[in-house]
């Protein structure tokens, strides 16, 4: 479990970084200002891959957990971690909608 | 100044921030948001945002660390989970209701309540022989690695705790940070675990808990790339160096830095309250 978290943890280290440099490359010199609050630049996507990977990564963490606690037939462990990993998805899918409808 | 200046001087910020963060077991949210609010003047929605991901990266940065060295009560942590994740489900729901006031005011409150209650805490003189009887039977004690050797602890007041955790979560959804604070105090001062055991927990629970705020703060569009992409970085290294640090470090030493930490952050949000930036 903690080389797959370590792995996802990376993964979306190096994809923001890879964004960022690009990003800095191209807008490094300019001044701070509102219109830069976007994301429709490519390399500002690319930074919110990551972030999601990132987060993704958290939910892994959960899913996997859920796992290990079935595998050791610690049931009651199994429904903890089964409900918090629900509770999330649950709350992702419903924002995930809202963003659609927009 | 320029993005190449903020980002810079952003990204050391959030280094110190996951520093702090997974030393205090907080998510460095709680110093990134003020950062970026005082010094920076961005507008506090996109703070939140940023202190999210700053809470995941701490996270996700201490992690590792710590479950292998042995520090995280991993049942303790998914347990308590439960009511930190429905609270900030429900938190996140009421963000349009609260008024940034107040919710400032009641957390610089809590803040400065936890600062005191945190150093008043004096952990080896405490003698426990057993464990409430919801610890037993869900198994929650554990042990930790204290002076070179595996040290068990026992678990007290756990419905208390519990409780508390509802109200973590709930504020966690409301302010995007805030929820550290109380879980190293629920864990600390109700369940009274060795004080780098509630710490770690705590780091490995507020990333679950960040992450039921995080879509819905991603589909408001708060979480702003430009911002959340030195302090993601930043943070992951800040936390990363701490965890490989906190088996040197003194216990009280620890409880004062945090005790200092979030009064500063109680004044300073305070402050914010007060000249209206709020």
């Amino acid at each position: 479990m903690g080389l797959i978290l370590t792995i996802g943890t990376l993964t979306s280290a190096v994809i923001v970084l890879l964004g960022g440099i690009f990003f800095l490359s191209q807008h490094g010199n300019d001044p701070i200002g509102k219109e830069l609050l976007v994301t429709s630049l490519s390399s500002l996507s690319v930074i919110q891959l990551g972030l999601f990977i990132l987060v993704g990564t958290q939910i892994l963490r959960v899913g996997l957990l859920v796992w290990y606690y079935l595998s050791i037939r610690d049931y009651t462990f199994t429904f903890i971690s089964g409900f918090v990993l629900c509770t999330i998805l649950v709350t992702f899918v419903v924002n995930m909608m809202g963003w659609q409808i927009q | 100044m320029t993005i190449f200046v903020f980002s810079g001087l952003l990204l050391i910020f959030s280094f110190l921030a996951g520093l702090i963060g997974s030393l205090t077991g907080l998510g460095g949210g709680v110093i990134i948001i003020p950062v970026l609010v005082l010094f920076f003047n961005v507008d506090i929605h996109y703070a939140m945002g940023a202190s999210l991901i700053s809470v995941i990266a701490t996270s996700s940065g201490t992690a590792t660390t710590y479950i292998r060295d042995g520090y995280t009560n991993i049942r303790i942590g998914m347990f308590l989970e439960i009511a930190a994740v429905i609270g900030a489900f429900i938190g996140a729901l009421l963000i349009p209701i609260f008024s940034i006031k107040l919710l400032t005011i009641l957390f610089s409150l809590v803040l400065f309540l936890s600062a005191y209650l945190t150093i008043k805490r004096k952990e080896e003189s405490e003698v426990y022989t057993q464990s409430h009887h919801w610890a037993v039977a869900l198994k929650l004690d554990g042990t930790y690695p204290f002076k070179n050797k595996s040290t068990s602890y026992y678990v007290q007041n756990v419905p208390t705790a519990f409780s508390l955790m509802g109200f973590a979560g709930l504020l966690s959804g409301l302010l995007g940070i805030g929820s550290g604070t109380l879980k190293v105090l629920a864990m600390d001062q109700a369940l009274r675990l060795p004080y780098k055991v509630a710490t770690t927990t705590s780091n490995f629970m507020i990333g679950i808990t960040a992450a039921v705020s995080a879509s819905l703060y991603f589909s408001h569009g708060y979480i702003k790339p430009v911002i959340a992409f030195p302090v993601m970085l930043g943070v992951l290294a800040g936390a990363f160096v701490g965890a490989r640090t906190i088996s040197k470090i003194n216990t009280y030493l620890l409880r004062i830095l945090f005790s200092i930490i979030i009064c500063l952050i109680g004044f300073q949000m305070l402050y914010n309250v007060y000249i209206g930036a709020a």
